[in-house]
């Protein structure tokens, strides 16, 4: 399929963080709903800066390439493109690893619904940082995920998994008001959390008991500028009595509400210097989860260490 | 040379805007403010940013003696800005090396104005014309260029009256009205490199509540209020368009730098 490209606009600025972003560039990002691409249709996208189409073959395969605005001479290299968990993927450098690992969708005990994409002004690490963090439960989900007075956060295990080097949060728990989803009176909840890529993070909530309901969510943010995200959501659970619509809108609900303190934290870039911000005990993770993306090399949506 | 913006006060509210349990959003050098009146009546100048992950304040919660933060609850405290609250503690005891502090700015409510200063030491806010006198705060008007270009488009505008120096960052306008001699303080608000605020501070009988006094009123507020709004016209038409800051860290610096220097 032949692709038309602008290759008039002139050189811009535009893109240059994420050629030598060593935590992004060989990584899969979200860039679209599957179903979203039709076959024999293109489809404009906005990655770090950048514009690519996607295209989808009479063959059903994918395929990108910058929309760009480098304007260089000739063939354009393709940046990788792959379909998993019912989103497009791209990699705009060469693939380090393959798309991170969420078995929940395949695992016939869970039901899966797609929430978003969610544009949020800010980057893409105050999103997942959030995400990371229970501390605002009472504040931010009063009644869903925590409830004045009922505001101290115990407790836990950072780590980072030797095998997958995966940063991982143990032995969380929360104390919970009851609510629709999980159908259990107010209780404590114990979490997980996996932050596989500087940009994805999974909550796994454990079951209260064997064969208890069980909640998984995967998190993706999309970067589109340092300052400008889209947000991504995985909701799986073991919970079969919900119908796929009252899932997505407990989800959404949460999230909205997650919104506007989004894009009111200053600056919009994560500080990754441990002085640009008071930590608290309960922000191991959240300390943890900085320095994992200082070591990442992390430039884009961040403040660097080195920045002064 | 000009003396420098930020050893100095500035306007950054009018005293009407800090109404009871509202935090008002202001800015001030590209630095932005949250600006309050606590329930004993005293004004407040912070930055605008918990220090924790740096949310805004303006969107926390009044609590009179302080603001809550809306983010993870954290309060603080009326004066000295120091954190009083963590809820994520429950009971545990505060780490004695934490030591969090809001950053506070001083402030000062002079002349129906809120006042505050970026530097530690700084002289305090005189207008002498003011002084001892009954004054009016009118409507301020925000102009999308630098304090500098509104100070320079004020001492050269043909505007209904004589413009002259006042205070330093002020401008003083005479001007003869239908009924009697009229004086309006024109003072600068330098919020952003590209953002001014022109307060103005009348001088005279405003309390006076006769009908001829409130309709004369009502025809120089309007007017002076018109003629401001037509600089503002002229200004904006002439000027580039702001650039967009990047990050509130680097504008608010720059800013300052920029003010800085002599033109």
């Amino acid at each position: 399929m032949q692709l038309e490209i602008d290759t008039k606009a002139t050189t811009g600025g535009q893109g240059d963080a994420i050629a030598c972003d060593p935590a992004l560039h060989d990584d899969w990002h979200v860039v679209a709903r599957a179903e979203e691409c039709a076959q024999g249709a293109l489809m404009r996208v906005r990655l770090c800066g950048r514009r690519y189409v996607i295209a989808r073959g009479h063959d059903g395969s994918l395929s990108a390439v910058a929309d760009n605005h480098e304007g260089g001479s000739g063939p354009l290299p393709g940046p990788a493109v792959i379909e998993a968990y019912g989103l497009v993927w791209m990699c705009p450098g060469i693939p380090a690893r393959g798309v991170l690992s969420f078995p929940q969708f395949t695992d016939p005990q869970f039901q899966v619904v797609l929430c978003g994409p969610y544009g949020i002004a800010t980057s893409g690490p105050r999103i997942i940082e959030n995400f990371l963090d229970m501390a605002h439960f009472p504040f931010i989900h009063p009644g869903i995920l925590g409830q004045e007075p009922d505001t101290a956060v115990a407790g836990y295990k950072v780590e980072v998994d030797a095998a997958s080097g995966d940063l991982m949060a143990l032995d969380c728990s929360f104390w919970q008001p009851p609510t629709s989803v999980l159908t259990h009176g107010g209780s404590v909840v114990h979490y997980e959390y996996r932050v596989p890529r500087p940009l994805s993070a999974i909550l796994t909530k454990l079951p209260e008991a064997p064969g208890g309901l069980g909640v998984s969510i995967l998190l993706t943010v999309q970067p589109v500028e340092p300052e400008r995200s889209v947000a991504w959501i995985l909701f799986a659970t073991t919970n079969r009595q919900k119908t796929p619509l009252e899932l997505r809108a407990h989800q959404e609900r949460i999230f909205m509400q997650d919104k506007p303190i989004l894009e009111n934290q200053q600056p919009r870039r994560l500080p990754l210097s441990p002085k640009d911000e008071m930590a608290l005990p309960c922000d191991r993770l959240s300390m943890a989860y900085r320095r994992y993306l200082s070591d990442s090399g992390m430039r884009f949506g961040v403040i660097a260490r080195d920045a002064g | 040379m000009r003396t420098s913006w930020t050893s100095r006060f500035h306007p950054v509210a009018r005293s009407a805007d800090l109404v009871d349990g509202h935090i008002y959003h202001g800015r001030l050098l590209g630095q932005e403010l949250a600006v309050w009146r606590d329930g004993e009546g005293r004004p407040n100048a912070w930055e605008n940013r918990c220090p924790h992950r740096g949310m805004r304040l303006t969107v926390g919660m009044h609590l009179g003696s302080g603001v809550r933060c809306l983010y993870h609850g954290l309060r603080y405290a009326s004066g000295s800005g120091r954190c009083t609250a963590i809820p994520s503690l429950g009971d545990r005891e505060l780490p004695r090396q934490l030591n969090i502090c809001v950053k506070t700015f001083a402030v000062r409510e002079k002349y129906g104005l809120v006042w505050a200063s970026l530097a530690e030491s700084a002289s305090e806010p005189v207008i002498a014309a003011l002084d001892g006198v009954q004054h009016t705060t009118l409507r301020s008007v925000v102009i999308g260029v630098a304090a500098e270009n509104v100070m320079d488009a004020l001492a050269n505008s043909h505007h209904h009256g004589t413009v002259v120096p006042a205070e330093a960052g002020t401008r003083r306008l005479s001007f003869a009205s239908s009924t009697n001699d009229k004086t309006i303080i024109l003072i600068v608000q330098p919020a952003d490199l590209q953002k001014s605020i022109v307060h103005s501070v009348a001088i005279g009988e405003f309390a006076s509540d006769d009908s001829t006094t409130r309709s004369h009123r009502r025809g120089l507020v309007s007017d002076h209020n018109a003629r401001l709004c037509a600089l503002r016209d002229a200004l904006e038409s002439t000027s580039i368009a702001p650039r967009a800051t990047s990050s509130v860290l680097s504008s608010s610096a720059q800013a300052r730098e920029l003010l800085q220097t002599p033109t």
